[in-house]
């Protein structure tokens, strides 16, 4: 990908995430305490479903745009090929553990 | 893969503003990634593990995790606010020094704000 293009790819997410972001923390304060049926029960509307999985799909996206763009910065091409996998690996759990969200 | 020229070393700059906000934006946003895969499970284990659900919960209410949970929203909501400042900057908007300087400092008081709101929330 083009530096231009990742730079233009992180401003865009950069944008959804501003409004997603806050209603997670949003959600998080007001299901810190939830019992296990409350919680899942806000999870069954639409709304909550939506925002969850855009902010974290989008998070994601962002994350990987920004880490790597720090090591490419900092450390030589063999190091940065092998913490971006790693960096994957992490990312990839975030995705597995979402998805329940949408398949539910 | 780029071949762009490393960054110098962090301690040859002079500490000053927009550096300190510069190299923060990149701290808080790895530290926010890394906090990613957690929030994930979190939401996750409602799903295919409750009673996994019901310990994270437990977890999360404890009183030292709650204090971590300040420090994460801090870094969180100093990565957005001053994201928004790179926003500006994007549009070549608010670049002048004296601008700059009050943009980074109203950042740094808006989030101690938002920040007291937060521990008030999650603590009450």
């Amino acid at each position: 990908m083009k530096g231009s293009t990742k730079w233009y790819w992180q401003r865009v997410s950069a944008f959804i995430l501003v409004p997603t972001s806050y209603w997670f923390v949003f959600f998080f304060v007001n299901n810190l305490e939830a019992s296990h049926s409350l919680i899942l029960n806000s999870l069954n509307s639409f709304f909550v479903k939506f925002f969850m999985i855009l902010f974290f799909f989008v998070a994601t996206f962002h994350a990987r745009l920004g880490l790597v763009t720090i090591y490419q910065d900092y450390f030589n091409e063999k190091k940065v090929k092998l913490y971006s996998r790693l960096t994957d690996i992490l990312l990839l759990l975030v995705i597995l553990f979402i998805l329940p969200v949408i398949l539910i | 893969m780029t071949t762009s020229p490393l960054s110098p070393h962090l301690q040859i700059h002079k500490p000053v503003l927009t550096m300190i906000f510069s190299i923060t934006h990149r701290i808080s946003g790895i530290i926010f990634a890394i906090s990613l895969p957690f929030l994930a499970f979190w939401i996750g284990s409602v799903y295919f593990a409750p009673s996994g659900f019901e310990v994270l919960s437990m977890f999360f209410n404890l009183p030292f995790v709650k204090l971590i949970f300040i420090f994460w929203f801090f870094a969180l909501n100093h990565h957005l606010l001053n994201g928004l400042k790179y926003f500006l900057w994007t549009f070549a908007k608010g670049m002048e020094l004296n601008q700059v300087y009050l943009i980074s400092y109203s950042i740094l008081l808006i989030n101690l704000i938002m920040t007291a709101i937060f521990s008030w929330s999650i603590f009450s």
